[in-house]
């Protein structure tokens, strides 16, 4: 039996090839996967009828912006509501993305570093453009801690400097990294029970396959840790420059 | 949120704190350098000073969970 290449899943190719002024504009199955991600959500928060009393499904839909924008009041305070929204659907984003992608068959686009990259550079910029338009050249001072004796200030801005621009390094390594562990893992264990039951001792395939029944219920956790630390961190990300010290 | 959820979460955070801002330094480094011809001497400080970021980048972590710790809040 041969095994099947754990990273196969992860490949890009093309469904309908489209250029535009010289740019490689073609719809792949990563983009087909954006848009059912996106279309799923839109489906699900037009479920049900409005009502005074929620029935079930306009409950969950409430509930789950209230979770966000409660996490945005407990971390940025008052003054990031207006976020709010605007985080709620990259949570939601990358909620979808996380669970379509451990269905069979599927794509997960947040396995792609440069899709993970876009998302957190989005927050990078937001933030930044924020706290530029809040607090002008005072902004500044987010790398110049009051506390700290002045001749020290020289070596130590630069390194807050670099601090800073490691944010959206940290929120996109970590979101790629994780679900690119977690399948790979799914595919490896897979392939196991598969040359085990090839082999002569095929009862003992039902080893890999508990195991993959545990890491899958894991992935579950996973897809949704990863979407909450993703909004978790947006939001003290922007209550560093909104309220700074 | 319940308190599982959030100590995973800081789990996951803290180890690509550091890592990226070491990439950040290597890359800045890398780019200085081209553009100076100055090879491998801006490597080398960003790559110090990129380690250093990810040092401050896990020391204010730590000290503000400390300080809540300390005000009888739950750890964040």
């Amino acid at each position: 039996m041969i095994m099947h290449d754990p990273m196969h899943q992860f490949e890009i190719y093309v469904l309908f090839p489209f250029k535009l002024f010289g740019y490689d504009l073609a719809f792949t199955n990563a983009s087909l996967f954006m848009v059912l991600s996106t279309l799923s959500v839109c489906a699900f928060f037009l479920l049900g009828k409005r009502r005074l009393v929620p029935g079930f499904a306009q409950l969950v839909q409430e509930k789950s912006f209230g979770f966000v924008s409660n996490l945005v009041k407990s971390t940025a305070g008052e003054e990031a509501l207006p976020f709010a929204p605007y985080i709620f659907c990259l949570f939601l984003f990358i909620f979808a993305g996380n669970y379509i992608g451990l269905f069979p068959y599927t794509f997960t686009f947040t396995s792609h570093l440069i899709v993970t990259f876009t998302l957190a550079m989005l927050v990078f910029l937001t933030t930044t453009i924020v706290g530029i338009v809040k607090h002008g050249t005072h902004f500044l001072r987010l790398f110049f801690p009051d506390d700290i004796p002045i001749f020290i200030a020289p070596i130590l801005m630069p390194i807050e400097i670099i601090s800073y621009l490691s944010r959206p390094v940290s929120l996109a390594i970590r979101l790629f990294a994780n679900m690119v562990a977690g399948h790979t893992m799914l595919k490896i264990f897979a392939g196991f029970t598969f040359l085990i039951a090839g082999s002569e001792f095929a009862p003992a395939a039902i080893v890999p396959l508990l195991m993959n029944t545990l890491f899958m219920f894991f992935e579950c956790l996973i897809a949704f840790l990863q979407a909450y630390v993703f909004t978790m961190l947006t939001c003290i990300y922007l209550n560093d420059t909104l309220n700074l010290h | 949120m319940t308190q599982p959820e959030k100590t995973y979460g800081t789990a996951l955070r803290l180890g690509t704190d550091f890592v990226s801002a070491v990439i950040v330094g290597l890359i800045l480094g890398y780019w200085i350098d081209r553009f100076f011809e100055t090879t491998p001497l801006f490597l080398i400080i960003f790559l110090i000073l990129g380690a250093l970021a990810g040092f401050r980048n896990v020391y204010k972590y730590a000290t503000k969970a400390i300080s809540k710790d300390n005000n009888g809040d739950d750890h964040a």
